[in-house]
Order: structure tokens, then sequence, then C-alpha cells
């Protein structure tokens, strides 16, 4: 199936609104979903995965298991999705950087969190600089994904590394941690000699600008049964029609 | 309670144009919706733009090919050269059974159907097109289109058009001041529909970068085809006999548009676009005020003014409302242009201020219709004030959510920019009388009445005052709870259903006129008021409401036509009176 983006835009953020999602997540959700698809990171090959529990679940709590009153803060999602709610993750952590200059915020039991990515940006074209760190596969040989914007509206830059610690170190794989700063220098690096770390792919802004060129201009695919199931979805906040709410519920006759 | 150290806040790109010594006028009197249903075309309007910029540039147009048969059915391409760009329009027209034609978006078959596409098309393309530009929200274009769109005949001057043509007449022109158009179109798509390029792709370009001018230029070059399809087929009818349409009845006839509630939602949706629009709008009749009205100019308007009355009085439509505002507008002109030439250029105060003086007069005494109608006609005479303006009427609607705002702030910026919808009482039936949904039927906007249609467990959130006069009180409650303000994401992480709203409010308030100030539920609301404004912005004259939900227009009636390109242009087509003949 071959679609626009702002059809994409529209029918994720109506199939969402459909799951239940409340004003506001939908519309962040969907734009998520649609950021990574326009930058060729696979948006609707994760929705795919995770639409089916996102039909399910309720939409889950989000608490506060630790806050020290300055930068650090630890929240908890119950395993939901970062789609129901986790971007206010990353306003937390922006929001602890005005505050005290830097922000650590630990989101704790989400899955999907893949699609933080699609939040980077918006938060960076509000001046802050944002990395994001989060570890996929098996605990022990696990593969860790950074990905960090700076404080301009343009687009981050992607890593991904594998975060083998010699079969030692354990990686943490429900947890999305995400650091704001409006001060570059407190930017976390990566230092040269961890050789720990190995880069596995490096997408920069350029890279992904051309990518969002290509989008605009020629659209993208998707595949058809989600497309199906997603419209499935939106349909659910249609009314069927009558042959009352026809004609006056479109004006067709006079009120 | 405590204050949260320090604020960020969003500020919008948009640009705050100069305006003299005259200050724009405030959103509180701008944004009432009846105020909004009172709005004219203007020099801002789309369509004036987009002919100012053919007829500057001199895009050359030709109809490459006119394959029609002898009833008007078949394939017309249109080839445009602009500065930068080739572009085609694809116009098919097919036979409709008449029980079929509907002005309903729900409609399946229409008399014809067009695309607007990027370059030339070659036949394998066209093979594609003619597959699925007739099925309209049935089929699947790609980006290489730009607008998709399709129109009906008008029943009552088709036919009546060919058959005086055939018979070597000219069209009753008494009959084209009721009806001054051939087709009427029911829906123009952009922006992404059905597989057609995403608006981005356009927004830089030089053509078609400003809002809605690549849909208005396809429904101008309709104009164009209707006038070539009816003397070809009285052609065909009577060879002998046949004429053409005379230069100022092809001027007076343009493209009728049908529009119901799906416009709607658009306006609530896109407040950074609508405060954009009506930001320079007020910016030019700020500007306007300013000026130094001299002798010249009061002639101009009393000119325009008397133009003006005249095409109010041919304005006719079914609408027992639209009718006595239109009368009443007549009359009110008719007043207006007596004052002017009543009170001329008495001093140098009078006449530094006199726009100013008959703005105040018309607010006084007349019509939301007559004070909004004056303000165009300013914009008139002074086309250097205003035209410069077109320029930025572009907005994107991105809000971020500012989340370090305490919800001190966002209760008082609730209190400030959305007291009027504080001041509903949601609690009393009246206010939440109706409620918006959308139907299974081709995704339809339309309304109910609660707790009679089915539905309202399915609502379109554009409530927006219930929703500011639910994030208040939930935020009085939170600060009660907590014993602090906080910041916003700490009552967001508890009440994500406020995220949308929240976000909302921060928004608007770099955006003065973003807000429609009415509450869209209650009993008597008319929504055909949001309907006109964006239908004024695009335009629009001639609004002939079918009911409080549905409406038609006439475009480009007076326009240039596409054989006038290269010629003088006067840009004094607006409000075109019957040709006389």
């Amino acid at each position: 199936m071959h679609v626009s983006l702002n059809e994409l835009t529209s029918l994720s953020r109506r199939a969402l609104e459909g799951v239940g999602f409340p004003p506001g997540e939908f519309e962040d959700a969907a734009d998520m979903i649609v950021w990574l698809e326009q930058f060729g990171l696979g948006g609707t090959k994760l929705l795919a995965k995770t639409l089916p529990r996102l039909t399910t679940e309720q939409w889950p709590a989000v608490q506060k298991l630790y806050d020290d009153g300055g930068g650090c803060v630890v929240l908890q999602i119950e395993n939901g999705s970062l789609l129901q709610g986790g971007s206010l993750a990353a306003d937390m952590a922006c929001t602890r950087a005005l505050a005290d200059g830097l922000g650590v915020v630990r989101l704790s039991g989400c899955r999907d969190r893949g699609f933080i990515l699609g939040y980077l940006a918006r938060c960076a074209r509000r001046g802050y600089h944002m990395t994001a760190m989060w570890c996929v596969g098996e605990p022990r040989r696990a593969i860790q994904n950074v990905a960090t914007a700076t404080g301009h509206p343009t687009l981050p830059t992607i890593r991904r590394y594998r975060a083998d610690g010699g079969g030692e170190q354990m990686a943490d794989t429900h947890t999305l941690t995400l650091i704001a700063t409006r001060d570059f220098a407190l930017m976390p690096a990566r230092d040269p000699a961890a050789n720990a770390f190995e880069l596995l792919e490096e997408i920069t802004p350029n890279e992904l600008a051309a990518r969002s060129r290509l989008a605009w201009d020629q659209g993208v695919d998707v595949d058809a049964d989600l497309w199906s199931k997603l419209q499935a979805l939106a349909a659910v906040k249609l009314v069927e029609a009558t042959p009352e709410s026809r004609a006056r519920g479109a004006g067709e006759t006079r009120q | 309670m405590t204050a949260v150290k320090r604020i960020v806040s969003t500020q919008a790109d948009n640009p705050r144009p100069e305006t003299g010594r005259v200050s724009r006028r405030p959103a509180s009197e701008v944004m009432q919706l009846e105020r909004l249903g009172s709005l004219h075309a203007c020099r801002l309007s789309f369509i004036r733009t987009l002919m100012r910029k053919v007829m500057a540039e001199r895009w050359a147009i030709q109809c490459r090919v006119f394959d029609l048969d002898e009833k008007g059915y078949g394939t017309c391409i249109y080839r445009i050269a602009t500065p930068t760009q080739l572009y085609s329009l694809v116009i098919f027209s097919q036979y409709l059974d008449p029980s079929l034609r509907s002005d309903r978006v729900i409609a399946n078959a229409w008399d014809c159907a067009f695309a607007l596409c990027m370059g030339d098309v070659d036949d394998d393309y066209l093979d594609v097109l003619r597959e699925n530009v007739p099925r309209q929200e049935a089929g699947r274009c790609d980006p290489r289109v730009l607008v998709l769109s399709r129109a009906n005949r008008s029943l009552r001057n088709f036919d009546m058009v060919v058959n005086a043509l055939a018979a070597g007449q000219k069209p009753d022109p008494d009959k084209l001041a009721k009806v001054g158009y051939l087709y009427r179109t029911t829906a123009v798509y952009g922006n992404g529909k059905f597989g057609i390029a995403d608006y981005p792709r356009i927004r830089d370009s030089e053509d078609f970068g400003l809002p809605f001018s690549a849909q208005m230029f396809a429904v101008f070059l309709l104009r164009d085809f209707s006038i070539r399809q009816v003397e070809h087929i009285a052609r065909c009818q009577a060879p002998d006999t046949a004429t053409t349409l005379c230069s100022p009845l092809r001027r007076y006839l343009g493209i009728g548009n049908s529009t119901g509630l799906g416009m709607a939602p658009f306006l609530i949706n896109h407040p950074a676009l609508i405060n954009q629009w009506l930001l320079m709008r007020e910016a030019a009749i700020a500007r306007c005020l300013s000026q130094t009205a001299t002798a010249e100019h009061v002639e101009q308007l009393c000119a325009l003014l008397a133009q003006a009355q005249q095409h109010t009085a041919e304005t006719t439509t079914d609408d027992e409302r639209q009718t006595q505002l239109n009368h009443q507008l007549e009359q009110e002109l008719k007043l207006a242009e007596e004052w002017l030439k009543e009170t001329g250029i008495p001093d140098q105060i009078m006449s530094d201020r006199l726009w100013q003086s008959l703005c105040e007069k018309a607010q006084r005494e007349w019509s939301l219709e007559a004070q909004e109608l004056i303000h165009s006609l300013l914009m008139e005479v002074y086309p250097e004030q205003t035209d410069e303006l077109e320029q930025t009427m572009a907005a994107t609607d991105e809000f971020d959510l500012v989340p370090e705002m305490s919800t001190d702030e966002l209760i008082e910026r609730l209190r400030r920019d959305y007291d009027w919808a504080l001041a509903y009482d949601f609690t009393q039936p009246d206010e939440t009388h109706l409620f918006w949904y959308r139907s299974a039927e081709k995704e339809e906007p339309r309304l109910g009445e609660r707790h009679v249609d089915p539905g309202e467990d399915r609502e379109m959130p554009l409530d927006i005052a219930r929703q500011a006069s639910g994030l208040y009180s939930a935020l009085l409650n939170w600060e009660t709870a907590q014993g602090k303000c906080t910041p916003v994401v700490e009552f967001l992480l508890a009440n994500p259903q406020y995220k949308g709203i929240t976000r909302r409010t921060q928004g608007i308030s770099e955006l003065a006129y973003g807000e429609i100030r009415a509450n869209l539920l209650a009993k008597g609301t008319l929504p055909i008021h949001l309907l006109r404004c964006k239908l004024a912005f695009f335009g629009a004259t001639k609004f002939d409401p079918r009911s409080d939900r549905w409406v038609r227009i006439t475009l480009f009636q007076g326009a240039p036509c596409i054989e006038d390109i290269g010629s003088a242009f006067a840009d004094d087509w607006w409000m075109p009176l019957k040709p006389a003949l």
C-alpha cells in the first residue's frame, strides 16, 4: 500500500483515537510513528508489532518511583508502550534540565522504546540537547541504541552500539534513559577508550534529511494488512448512517 | 502557591506586520462566530492572490487535448507553463445519470472529475489517471497529482447556455446573475488525500506555496473547460447556427462550489493557520484605517460602495435569513455612500481619521455584513497597504508542549485567553445540546442532537470551550490536592486526558486570532458561519445557504479568462456586475 505521509498521519491518529488514546496523546503517538516512517526507521513495522497489545490494554498509569527533587527522576510505566504517554518522560527531563541544568529520567517497564526517536526532535526545537539510550536483545549481549538531538530545529544523530561488557554486563532491556540539558557542555560523550561499546550504525542528520525529502516526494509503503487494521480501528469512532443523519445531520434539509 | 523557577515560552515565528497608528482589532471582537460568518472576500483572498500571480507572471496555459464527443463527454488536457515548472490539468467528462447527481460528499459519480499534475502527462499515465481520477475517494493517485476534484453541471444553467448558443443567441444574463456558473465543484482535495502529493512537497515552490493556491488554480481551469465544453456541444448540435460566448459573458461565468460541514473541523484543527489569515486581514484593515483620506480616495470608495450595492442586489438566494441580510446590506451600503458624500473632506483632522469615523459609524449603526464589507472595500482603495501581506498567509500548525510551565501560569492563561469559554455553564443542557460526529458514510462530519441522535459516545473533539472549561476545573482541583502549583508535566502524568487542550492553551497565547470564540455545542449554533469564514478567504461571492449547514457559493466570477493573460490587468474584477448586452 503506497500512501502519502498526510494519509499515514491522519489514519494513525484516528486509529489510536479509536483505540482509546486521549486527545493530545493520540496525536503525539501517531506523530512518533510517522516520524520514524518518514525518516526510514520503520515506524509502521514497529507499530504492526505492538498494535495487537495496544488494542487490548488499558492505558497504563505512570508512577514516580524516585525523585531527588533535582535533576533525577525514575518513572514506572507498568510494561506499557512508550506510545502510551511515554513522551512525557522526555518532557519531564526537559523540565528538570531547565530547573537544574541537567535532567535525567529513567522510564522503567517500558516497551516500544524506539518510538522515542520521534519525540527527540520536538524537544530539540524547544532548545534542548537530548540523549536517549535503551538496550534491546539478550541482556548479556544487548544492542544499545543511543540517539542524540541537539537544541535547534534540526534532526538527531542516531547511533547504535553493541553494549557488550565482555559477557559480564547485564543490560536492562526494559528501561529508557533520557538525558536533557540546555548546556551543550553537559551532553554525555562516549569515552574513546571504552572498547566495550562497538559502533554498529550511525545515521547523520544529512542522511535523515535525504530520507525525509524522499518520503515527502514519493510517499511511503505501508503493509496492506496493517493499513486495513488501522482503518478498522479508526472506524470505531464512525457513526452508522441513517436516513435521518444523512438528511438532518448534514443539513440537507432546513433546520 | 509556590512559583516554579523558569518558563521558556515558545515564540511563534509568524510575522507581526506593522499597522501604523491604528491598532488591530481585539480578538474578542474579531473572533466572534457571527462576525466570522459575515466576512466577505477581499484582496487577500486566495483567488485574488492567484490571479495577480498568474497575470503578472503571464502563465502560459494551453488546451493541448480537447477530445470530446458531441455530447461533451471525453478527455481534456491543459498544459501550464509557469516561470519555473510545467503542470497538466486532466479533465474526464462523462455521462451522469441525473438521478445520481448530488452535491453531497457521499455521492459516488459526477459529471466530470479532474486532476492537476506535475509535468506533462503521457499516454500511459493518462490511462492510470483515467482509471482512478473519476473514482475520486475510491481511487488511488500518486504524488505527481497535486489536486484531485470533481464537479457537477448546474442544472439551471448548463442546458440553457448550450441551447442559446446553438440557436446563435446570447444566454440570458439575468439567469447567469442568479447562478453564475456552469459547473459546481463538490470537493477539491489537496495535501496527500488518496495518495496525492503532500502539501510540504509544494510548500516551498514558487507557484503553489501559498495556502490552497493549487486547489484554486485547478478550479480556475475548470472554468475555462466549462466554457469550451458548452461552446463545443452547441457547435455539434447546430453547426450552422451556433455561436460562442461573448467576452463579457465569459468573464461573468465563474465556478460554483457546494460546501457542507466537512469544512468546519478544519477551522478548529488549524488554529495557527486561521490566526495567520485573520492576522493579515486585520493588519490590512488597520493599515487602511491609518491612511489620510483624499477627495480621490473618497470618490473611489463611493464608486466601490455603489458597485457593491448593485452586486448585492444581483445576488439571489432562497434562504430567507440571507435574503434579509442582503437587503439590509444593500441599504446600509447606500447609507455609507451618502454619508461619505455628505462628509467629504472637511478639514485635515477629519481626513486623517475619516475611515475610522466611517467604521465607527458602521459599528454603531449597521450590520456585521456591512462592517466587514466596508473593510474589504477599503483594502481596494489601498492595494499598496494590503497586497504584500498575501505572502505571509501560510503557517504551520505545530504546537509543542511547554512542560515546565507552572499550573499557576496555565490557569492564568486560561483566565486571560479563554475567559469566553469559562463563561459557559456546561451543566446547562442547552450548552451541550449538539455534538459533532463523523459518519460512516465517507467519514462526513455531521451534527447530532444529544440524547436524540446516535453517536454521542463517538463525539469529535471540536468542543474547545468545554475542554478549556474542564481543564480549568481540573487544574484548580490539582493544586488543591497538591497544596502547591507544579510544572504542567506533573499534572499531565496524572491527567493525560488534558494533554491536547493544555498544549493548545499554551500555543494559543501566541496566536490572538487562532480560536473561534464560540461554544460549538450550544443550541442554536449556526455552523454555516464557520463555512462562510473559510470560503470568504477563498474568495467566494454570492453566498447561497441551502440550510444552516450547507452553502453554495461562486468563485472566479468576473475574473480574467485564460485568453486575457498577457493583456493589461486592472485587478478590479471582484464583485462583478451583470453585463449589459
